[in-house]
């Protein structure tokens, strides 16, 4: 048929092809849609293939390489080329297969990988140029010379292959994910799975059944079988209704199960909204399930699989079953002229649904040496010729396939026009879900395919109907009900009922194959005529053959040579096909040749479907200290420190830029006060007759001494002897402490100690509990810093510097008996405190300091003011315990005590660990205190090359000082402490600079330490 | 994967943290340096049965003791580790 | 301004509505956690009981006894108790264990909310990992788990209706966020409701 009389059925109002209703349509309804830009009419239940073939559409894409004219394949899933993009703009997504797309109302989709159109793809040449693009091409073609892969052959090969286009903004869709739990997840909805289901169910344990298709019959849809005397996709209809009704089942249809991973744990990926124009408000496009099921039943049926034959690729040549989809679901039959091409029995059914729909079938093509009895009767009822022990050698047809050669029993080749040719190479059972955790598939020569391993149904897993290797629709119907009493009896949940299910009449005829994989011989294996193994990726039978004789003989090496099984489509019309062919080429059976195994997902998953929920603001829970909302007041600019969010300054009016506002808040602080919300350092209360001994184990230094009302400084180790963490412990009671950790290892801290109690010293007897949220923890720093805290602490406590001097601790209460807990710790090195107060007050603590405080110009800094302070004290922080330093590093090696067991005390007695060579903790200074030191720099000798040789150490912190009116950094250097006064190198390897920098103590401000004792 | 908490019941991986061998155990102050060596930085990489410890994190926080195979994946037992968590 | 500190709210929003979905902040109780020292469970629990009437149960299922008390095991060898505001329930306890077991106060440190209304139970499920099915999480049912990234302390009080979510105070505004915006993704069509 030529081309413009598909044109002229296509403006026929898109009913051209329909021959009548199909039973997943409405044709009491249409529904436009474009495509390519010509609008289209459809109906509800149409997927974009069935409307575009109803429309007399055949092409819809050009292939990955050689672009040459490709239509639909298939009906479902499994589908190659008809790789389409649907909507537009920011909506936009490419690689959609049109056989899964459910059309809409306004759908718009266009093809791609042409131009400037479908049907004139100027790259249609790749064609001709194909021996470039044979086996192991990425390899071969673009070795040499090395500098054109980038310049050249790169940007080529990516313009002329790919696929689809992104979509170039973010994707506007939303997107969640969701747990369910079952006794049986029963994967399908076909005759199995609907057996596996009602018997599950009427065990009375809970079932989910997961449907990817929008409907459930699977393919008693597709077939005209008639089940109890109606038709097929009655019984299902029914069987779901059944289902439905029963209060333990659940019914998820458009949910691919993707993935089966450990512990009875699935993937499942439920399409919410992609068949609407927009998602209700709210809703998300897809959803993403968690699935746990004691039990599963794998009833996912079968592939079907082309045959290999010169030019198989035409749109028009379709796979049988396919054909017989299109024409009894959608009620279109895709074709007027056909031939019905077959090496199984299962073929065969075509020709009687192509009649019925009114097509012509001018041929059968069987591959058998003799001709099935079920071949003659319907050749004759037809009018078909009958071709037995004969190939299809050739087909012809620029933009659609208009002529079959087929070469029969004698040689003699006989030329056919035809718009359609239904192939069937037999079926492949689903068994994608059985091989995920590693279990081979084993072949069965009987039928010709690979089958679930019988150990795979280990003890969680039944596999049932054509997916286990039973072809006929009886055995899938009884395989389905033994399945799902079988794994509902396993479960143990069930309440024993009796198992009273049978399964339906249904009139069936075995399933007949004999393994003819190809229809090629040695002659037309040579000839230009590609014969394609894998539509998706352009490999054909050459490319096999030729990567044989090159040593790749194992599928796993063929795969990665040819690019075979790879892409959207993973190869499932593909695979076994080319494995027959190895096979051949190389001399050995299937078994011997091998198998790959299939990975998750099953079906491609949108990278938003994985991320869910978690995105943008989104993307990670915050925690709020007590003040943020009053710093958010105040105007303050906030950083993430891990999950929580803290302020970092807070600018005032009239200043210019950040270091204007945070030189202000550490002159405050040093000049008069302020204060800074340090809830999330991370607080364990500890108690129990044994924290003093816990403790000594935790840290480096003695805690037996401690008084009570008294705060220490703590060092802890990992066991490998480098520094893990620091902060302080209050004794508030005699067997009660309070451990402050680092902001960032706060959690590690946590599980640390219930490792040291549970597993290492069970005999102490200790209970600890983290109170970091319970306690809204604000420093309060600077020299008026007591005229500011008296006027909060009840006027009962004694906060004179001798009765409350630096480390003290102690229970108080507030603003007239609200309790609290005041420490004198000082991060800053000035006169200082740590109130803490119940979470719930923090925020009006917050603000009454600022009242209080006024008079004193108090101001709130932020972590920017707090780590130059810090750094102008030396005290270590984040960069400097990196968990590459000691405790030797840091210049506390003294504090490792000699008389007690500690975690990590052994590991940090290794020389290397405390070798005077190693880089050690220093201050660094500016020869030009306006030049800027930056973290990450190394140190050199003064002069020396910028080398590895000549590296001796690091800046790891650095800030502008207003208090010393310089630059300041703290590093780490060789001999660091016997370094003072000498002047080094400075290298910034990213700006490409040199600076000089002067070696100096680390304590920038107050070294004697008077202030904070003031 | 998941993982039979004896205190929570069956949770998702998420929950749990992992840190390796159950089996070592911490030597003395006295040992021989070799021995630490082998406790902090030496591990078996068995292929099949294997004791592991494992931290209900985002549970209960009990250290736990499971019973896995790494080449079936197979999770025999769960336990926890402290005392107090028998009474 | 005056001079008293006054307590704030640990979410900005104490209630959202989306159909027949409620999520609101509960308010503050009294929540304490004991840990019972190195033989003493018995007595502690004794304790316990006398005090409030509840036991220091092993599995996690909330007792609840008279005045509003209640208890649940919160972990290994922990358990949360409740009661009303202002029944210095910390330091009864602490006087009540007189060290046999730690007494901490944590009722700054959790926030409560509560999931209502048809469909509740499919929403929870889209944050928390755990089977929330009526057989197995009744009325008073505990589970200490996370919501989506957010470790909380998840209780029944009335199976597919009424979720009760215990969390760390900073991060109560984050889970409010979390649990309006999986209301508004909706009840998956598969749910019965």
């Amino acid at each position: 048929m030529s081309r413009s009389l598909f044109r002229g059925l296509a403006q026929a109002g898109g009913r051209a092809f329909r021959h009548g209703g199909g039973n997943g349509i409405d044709t009491d309804r249409q529904i436009r849609f474009t495509f390519d830009g010509t609008s289209y009419v459809g109906h509800p239940g149409d997927t974009l293939a069935s409307a575009l073939l109803a429309n007399g559409v055949r092409l819809v894409g050009r292939s990955f390489k050689y672009h040459r004219p490709r239509g639909l394949l298939s009906a479902g899933p499994e589908e190659p080329n008809a790789l389409v993009e649907l909507r537009q703009g920011p909506w936009r997504e490419p690689n959609t297969r049109a056989t899964v797309a459910e059309l809409f109302d306004g759908l718009v989709a266009s093809s791609q990988n042409r131009w400037p159109s479908l049907a004139v793809d100027a790259l249609g040449v790749n064609g001709l140029f194909s021996p470039v693009f044979t086996a192991g091409f990425y390899y071969k073609t673009f070795m040499w010379p090395a500098s054109f892969w980038e310049k050249v052959y790169e940007p080529i090969i990516r313009r002329a292959a790919g696929l689809g286009r992104a979509a170039e903004e973010a994707d506007p869709d939303r997107y969640e994910k969701s747990n369910a739990f079952c006794d049986v997840l029963v994967v399908g909805a076909g005759p199995a799975g609907l057996s596996a289901a009602l018997a599950a169910a009427q065990s009375g344990v809970q079932v989910i059944l997961c449907e990817q298709d929008s409907l459930a019959g699977g393919r008693l849809r597709c077939d005209a079988t008639l089940i109890d005397g109606r038709p097929g996709w009655m019984w299902a209809q029914d069987a779901e209704r059944r289902l439905s009704e029963m209060p333990n089942v659940r019914i998820m249809t458009r949910s691919c199960v993707f993935a089966r991973y450990d512990g009875g744990t699935y993937g499942v990926l439920e399409r919410v909204s992609d068949h609407l124009a927009t998602p209700q408000d709210g809703q998300p496009r897809q959803r993403l399930w968690r699935v746990v099921a004691k039990q599963c039943v794998v009833a996912t049926g079968g592939i079907e699989r082309p045959i290999i034959f010169p030019n198989n690729d035409r749109p028009g040549i379709m796979l049988a079953a396919s054909v017989r989809t299109y024409i009894n679901r959608f009620g279109v039959v895709p074709g007027r002229r056909v031939i019905v091409y077959t090496n199984n029995s299962d073929g065969l059914r075509t020709v009687a649904d192509l009649q019925r729909a009114g097509a012509r079938v001018v041929a059968i093509v069987e591959a058998s040496a003799h001709p099935s009895k079920a071949a003659q009767d319907l050749a004759s009822r037809s009018g078909a010729k009958l071709f037995a022990n004969a190939t299809i050698a050739n087909t012809f047809g620029r933009l659609g396939v208009t002529a079959a050669v087929i070469r029969d029993n004698y040689g003699k080749e006989h030329r056919l026009g035809c718009d359609l040719i239904a192939v069937s190479g037999g079926w492949s059972p689903d068994i994608a879900l059985t091989t995920h955790h590693g279990t081979r598939p084993v072949y069965r020569d009987d039928i010709a395919a690979f089958v679930p391993a019988p150990n795979a149904a280990n003890q969680d897993l039944h596999v049932a109907g054509v997916a286990s290797g039973v072809m006929t629709d009886r055995d899938a119907f009884e395989s389905g009900l033994a399945a799902g009493y079988l794994a509902a009896g396993k479960t143990g949940c069930g309440d024993g009922r009796e198992q009273t299910l049978t399964s339906p009449s249904v009139v069936d005829e075995a399933y007949d194959i004999i393994p003819v994989w190809h229809g090629l011989d040695a002659e037309n294996m040579r000839r230009a005529g590609k014969a394609f193994v894998d539509f998706q990726n352009d490999v054909t039978a050459k490319d096999v053959r030729l990567a044989a004789q090159e040593g790749f003989q194992s599928v796993e090496h063929l795969k990665r040579y040819t690019t075979l099984g790879m892409a959207t489509d993973q190869g499932k019309t593909a695979n076994v096909n080319a494995l027959a062919l190895l096979a051949e080429i190389t001399g050995r059976t299937i078994p011997q040749t091998g198998t790959t195994l299939i990975r998750p997902p099953v079906q491609p998953v949108a990278l938003g479907a994985l991320a869910g929920a978690h995105r943008g603001k989104h993307f990670k829970p915050h925690r709020l200290p007590p003040t943020h909302r009053w710093a958010e007041e105040q105007g303050a600019v906030f950083t993430d420190n891990g999950l929580w969010r803290r302020a970092q300054w807070y600018p005032r009016a009239g200043e210019s830029n950040w270091l204007e506002t945070v030189n202000r808040e550490v002159q405050t602080v040093r000049n008069g006060v302020g204060f800074c919300d340090v809830t999330t350092l991370g607080k364990i209360d500890l108690q129990g007759p044994d924290v003093r001994t816990f403790l000594d184990r935790l840290y480096v230094n003695a805690w037996q001494k401690l008084p009570v009302g008294r705060a220490r400084y703590g060092l802890m180790l990992r066991e490998d002897g480098f520094v893990f963490d620091d902060g302080t412990t209050a004794r508030l009671s005699e067997n009660h402490y309070v451990m402050t950790t680092t902001t960032a290892k706060a959690a590690s801290v946590m599980q640390h100690l219930e490792f040291c109690h549970q597993c290492l010293w069970p005999e102490l007897d200790v209970q600890f509990i983290s109170v970091t949220d319970e306690w809204a923890q604000i420093a309060v720093a600077g020299p008026r810093s007591r005229d500011v805290i008296r006027q909060i602490v009840d006027p009962e406590f004694d906060l004179s510097n001798e009765a409350f001097g630096y480390m003290a601790a102690a229970e108080v209460t507030v603003y007239g008996g609200i309790n609290a807990r005041l420490f004198r710790l000082s991060f800053s090195g000035e006169l200082a405190y740590e109130i803490a107060v119940p979470a719930r007050y923090g925020d009006s603590l917050a603000r009454q300091l600022m009242r209080v405080g006024a008079p004193y110009g108090i101001a709130p800094y932020g972590t920017e003011a707090l780590g130059v302070m810090r750094i102008e004290k030396g005290h270590p922080a984040g960069p400097e315990l990196n968990g590459q330093t000691t405790a030797h590093d840091l210049g506390m090696g003294r504090m490792l005590s000699t008389k007690k067991d500690f975690i990590g005390r052994r590991m940090a007695q290794r020389e290397a660990l405390t070798d005077p060579a190693r880089a050690t903790l220093v201050g660094l200074q500016p020869l030009l205190p306006d030049a800027p030191l930056v973290s990450g720099a190394h140190l050199l000798p003064k002069g020396a090359e910028a080398t590895a040789a000549s590296d001796q150490g690091w800046i790891a912190s650095s800030a502008w000082s207003p208090t010393v009116g310089s630059w300041i950094g703290l590093g780490f250097l060789q001999n660091g402490p016997a370094r003072l006064g000498e002047v080094l190198s400075v290298h910034n390897p990213l700006a490409g600079t040199v600076t000089e920098a002067r070696v100096v103590s680390s304590v920038f401000v107050d070294p004697e330490g008077t202030r904070l004792h003031g | 994967m998941r993982l039979t908490c004896p205190h929570c019941g069956p949770r998702g991986l998420e929950e749990f943290s992992y840190r390796g061998d159950a089996t070592v155990r911490r030597p003395s102050l006295e040992a021989p340096e070799e021995d630490w060596i082998a406790y902090v930085y030496l591990r078996d990489n068995p292929c099949g049965a294997h004791k592991e410890l494992w931290y209900h994190g985002s549970g209960c926080r009990a250290w736990l003791v499971v019973e896995r195979n790494t080449l079936t994946h197979a999770v025999h037992s769960v336990n926890a580790v402290s005392v107090e968590d028998a009474p | 301004m005056a001079e008293v500190l006054l307590p704030a709210l640990p979410v900005m929003q104490d209630r959202v509505t989306v159909g027949a979905l409620t999520l609101a902040l509960l308010p503050e109780q009294e929540i304490v956690s004991v840990r019972p020292f190195k033989g003493h469970f018995e007595a502690v629990t004794d304790t316990v009981r006398k005090a409030l009437g509840v036991m220091l149960s092993d599995s996690f299922q909330e007792e609840t006894g008279s005045g509003g008390y209640a208890a649940f095991r919160a972990g290994h060898n922990q358990w949360f108790c409740r009661g009303p505001e202002g029944g210095n329930l910390t330091a009864r306890l602490a006087t009540l264990c007189d060290g046999r077991a730690s007494v901490t106060n944590q009722t700054d440190s959790r926030v409560r909310l509560l999931l209502s209304g048809g469909g509740a139970a499919a929403i929870a499920a889209k944050l928390v990992p755990v089977d929330l099915h009526p057989s197995g999480f009744e009325t008073g049912r505990v589970a200490l788990t996370l919501a989506g990234h957010i470790p909380v302390v998840l209780i029944c009080r009335e199976p597919r209706l009424h979720y009760e979510f215990m969390v760390f105070r900073s991060l109560a505004q984050s889970l409010f966020d979390d649990i309006h915006i999986a209301m508004n993704g909706g009840i998956p069509n598969s749910e019965r409701v």
